[in-house]
């Protein structure tokens, strides 16, 4: 049924996993019909699809510790599978998770200790493919800035990491933050999130045609 | 530009090379070097707390002046 398990990790918090789950989601949701698992026991994702609703808007299911079960029944039932993992391996979650997704992106913020910590997620993908050698894995840069040397100079540095680096990012954007304190992603806020949009539907479109 | 991306990837190898020695250490290596390691810095650390009487006296001595200044110099 699936068409694509995409998973959101990174063990540094605050770096715009569920952000980008939660835009990603609603991006994929205007192409078929897609879940969100709120596999993070913070549930910043559930909050969300918790809020109001507007047509459109992907379904959010927390996880609880039945992530393997979830997963599972998502894919026989939806063709765009969205995973926000918790910004830990200790709960095994995340683990699980890079065993059944096809996509793993790891959103990095334009700083050095979000840097360092991002290479951790570089061994997780080495020993998610010892079980599923088919995991496709990104860095992802999270705001950032076309003006900002530290912006570019990460760009750079990301490419040296052990993992591939997607040409598309998400810039630093106030729609995002308030998208989600009305309950809404990007692409239901209307003109105030049209950049927002455009740097969602880049990733995907870069996501699902990368091979 | 270049130097900021080479001053970045230098803080990695930094990052790395500091986890790589943490890891090798004789004390990282098992649970039981830990512990083991961990008892004899408490031996270590015994002899210390006896120093010898004069040198304790004197400790206890300056610290009392600082702290209760009144007992010697009383209202």
């Amino acid at each position: 049924m699936t068409s694509a398990k995409i998973a959101v990790a990174n063990l540094k918090g605050g770096c715009g996993k569920s952000t980008l789950a939660i835009n990603l989601a609603a991006g994929l949701a205007t192409r078929g019909s897609t879940v969100l698992l709120d596999a993070d026991p913070q549930g910043t994702a559930e909050h969300w699809g918790s809020q109001e609703k507007v047509k459109g808007m992907p379904r959010v299911v927390a996880t609880g510790s039945e992530v393997l079960k979830e997963i599972r029944w998502a894919q026989s039932t939806h063709e765009y599978v969205v995973v926000d993992c918790p910004p830990t391996l200790a709960s095994g979650y995340t683990e699980v998770t890079l065993e059944q997704v096809d996509i793993l992106l790891v959103p990095v913020l334009p700083s050095p200790p979000d840097l360092w910590s991002s290479l951790h997620m570089v061994e997780a993908v080495e020993q998610a493919r010892k079980v599923n050698p088919e995991l496709r894995a990104y860095f992802v840069r999270n705001q950032s800035e076309a003006k900002s040397a530290l912006s570019h100079a990460m760009r750079e540095a990301l490419k040296f990491c052990g993992l591939p680096l997607l040409e598309n990012s998400l810039g630093r954007r106030a729609a995002y933050r308030w998208a989600a304190l009305e309950g809404l992603s990007v692409y239901h806020f209307g003109a105030r999130g049209k950049k927002a949009v455009s740097d969602i539907e880049s990733i995907i479109e870069e996501v699902l045609n990368h091979e | 530009m270049s130097k900021l991306k080479d001053k970045l990837l230098a803080s990695i190898s930094n990052t790395e090379q500091k986890k790589s020695v943490a890891d090798s250490s004789p004390a990282a290596k098992t649970p039981a070097a830990v512990s083991k390691s961990s008892a004899s810095s408490k031996k270590a650390v015994k002899p210390k707390a006896k120093s010898s009487p004069k040198k304790a006296q004197a400790s206890k001595g300056s610290s009392y002046t600082i702290l209760h200044p009144q007992r010697i110099w009383p209202d």
